[in-house]
């Protein structure tokens, strides 16, 4: 494997002495594949600890929308306009900001196509595609049937239609959704979002129900969820996990219809979060292994599998660590530093990283959970004794301040990357 | 960065810090700022959330990921960079 060998030669040459010394920075070239928390974060990041570098960030869309806060959109409670963000900030920072699919990689000539036919040349690449739905893994759920059982797990537009369907369902109705096996995107995500659906319809649709049909049997801050969603909706959200059959192996878009191997449920909103993995360019990039994700050496982030790459973000397998935006960003400024050094000729540092993702139960009820972890030879672990989740006899004015961090961390962090 | 160089890290440990709090410089939008706080008092403060004498929501749980010798270094890292607000920093 190049990428370890090259780890070695780099581990060899190391000079311990200083971060970052601008004064002999290299004029390297890196080029960023996907401009969000991952993307953004480490573009901005190699510019402020070395502004001799050349870094070019290859995000597709003009506009990005954030899916931290997005369930609060689904919800009522914020417009979708305060999820987007431009990348004025990132360009006026020297970032060379390309707006244009990449459509390919060839790790050998160290050569990114984008979709105009323009071909970047690099030194180092950083691909932070994200996530891409997997169209194949439920039957009857492809693109087209996205357009009628949203899945609003890449914020925007489908944000917006699983809001509009529950504004719009009759009375009384049935919200179904299912929710993949792990690892996917914001583990916690899907019970803070069927949270804030019954928060809406507690308000305004009061006979309406949830149904949670789950791949699992056990879910992220899942005593947490259950207790505050018994004391503050009563019984309009019904969880069934994988014991109880609720795995969803087909949909039908049409008929709206939701089937397990046990039974069929007729359905008036149908959110379906489908499996996951890296986004595509990672697989034409030759980084993926065959669970879909992006293998790396934990402490550079640099992949098993090709030279000069570096994955981070959801695409990444960082183990312990959570696919969250809270990790994207830690991760981003981890490997800014990393290739930084690595182009001056020093070695990694070992560093430990930290996640906290905040769940809103509702717009005054929040609920954490932290962790620390450490690079270990092959993989991100935990560090025991430390992290966890918010006390379970925590007082409604914790769950409030939670509740305001989780608004602010937010701010902080989207500050931070697009500000 | 005017600053001694601290080990990097630290350095690391910091940056993962402004996930949560203001990066020195940027708008005070973080959870606490650590303006005009000393490295003595961030560093009291962080091993009193690490031994349970101060409660706080998530800061208990993520101090006792580093020992009081790594707080301390945080600590010291954290107050110089806020100190200088360096050119660099946003
Ligand atoms: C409902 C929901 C709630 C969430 N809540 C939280 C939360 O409270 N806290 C938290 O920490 N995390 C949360 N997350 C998770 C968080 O959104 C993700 O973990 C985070 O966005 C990952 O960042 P990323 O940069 O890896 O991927 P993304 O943010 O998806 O960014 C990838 C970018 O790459 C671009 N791209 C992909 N392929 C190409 C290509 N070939 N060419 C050019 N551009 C490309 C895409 O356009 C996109 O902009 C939530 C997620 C969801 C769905």
């Amino acid at each position: 494997m190049i990428s370890r060998r090259n780890w070695i030669r780099y581990s060899g040459a190391g000079v311990a002495a200083s971060f970052i010394p601008t004064s002999h920075a290299s004029q390297g070239r890196v080029v960023v594949i996907g401009g969000g928390f991952a993307g953004a974060s480490v573009a901005r990041e190699l510019r402020r600890l070395n502004n001799a570098l050349s870094v070019s960030l290859i995000e597709a869309n003009a506009i990005y929308t954030a899916c931290p806060l997005s369930n609060m959109v689904v919800g009522g409670h914020r417009k979708i306009s305060q999820q987007q963000f431009s990348y004025a900030a990132l360009s006026a920072d020297g970032v060379n900001v390309i707006h244009q699919p990449a459509v390919d990689v060839d790790p050998e000539r160290h050569l990114v196509t984008l979709r105009d036919g323009n071909t970047l040349n690099y030194e180092k690449l950083i691909l932070a595609p994200g996530i891409d739905l997997d169209w194949q893994a439920l039957q009857g759920y492809d693109k087209t049937a996205a357009e009628l059982l949203p899945h609003a797990w890449k914020a925007g537009p489908q944000t917006t239609l699983l809001r509009d369907q529950l504004r719009s369902m009759r009375e009384g109705g049935l919200v179904v959704m299912s929710v993949p096996k792990s690892p996917y995107r914001c583990p916690p995500g899907p019970y803070e979002r069927a949270s804030l659906i019954a928060g809406y319809l507690k308000q305004n649709n009061p006979r309406a129900k949830v149904l949670i049909l789950d791949s699992k049997d056990s879910f992220s801050k899942k005593p947490l969820f259950l207790s505050a969603w018994q004391s503050l909706y009563g019984d309009i959200i019904e969880w069934q996990g994988e014991s109880d059959g609720a795995t969803v192996t087909a949909v039908n878009a049409e008929n709206r219809t939701v089937s397990t191997d046990f039974e069929t449920v007729q359905a008036d909103v149908a959110n379906i979060i489908p499996p996951q993995k890296a986004g595509k360019i990672a697989h034409l990039a030759g980084v993926t292994d065959r669970s879909g994700w992006c293998p790396i050496e934990p402490v550079t982030f640099s992949s098993t599998l090709q030279p000069d790459v570096h994955v981070i973000g959801d695409a990444a397998i960082a183990n312990a660590m959570p696919k969250s935006a809270f990790a994207a960003n830690a991760q981003a400024k981890l490997c800014a530093v990393q290739v930084t050094r690595l182009l001056n000729g020093e070695s990694p540092v070992h560093g430990k990283l930290i996640n906290t993702c905040y769940s809103l139960v509702a717009p005054d009820y929040g609920i954490s959970v932290a962790g620390v972890y450490q690079p270990g030879e092959k993989i991100w672990t935990e560090i025991d004794g430390a992290g966890g989740v918010s006390p379970a006899d925590a007082s409604r004015e914790t769950r409030a301040v939670e509740a305001a961090y989780a608004q602010r961390w937010f701010d902080n962090l989207t500050t931070q990357v697009f500000a | 960065m005017q600053a001694t160089e601290p080990d990097p890290a630290t350095a690391v440990s910091v940056q993962a810090c402004y996930g949560c709090h203001a990066r020195p410089g940027t708008e005070a939008n973080g959870l606490v700022s650590f303006s005009a706080r000393s490295a003595l008092e961030i560093t009291n403060k962080l091993k009193a959330y690490r031994s349970g004498e101060l409660t706080s929501t998530v800061m208990n749980r993520i101090s006792r990921g580093y020992s009081p010798a790594e707080l301390e270094s945080i600590a010291a890292h954290m107050a110089e960079l806020t100190a200088n607000e360096a050119p660099c920093s946003r």
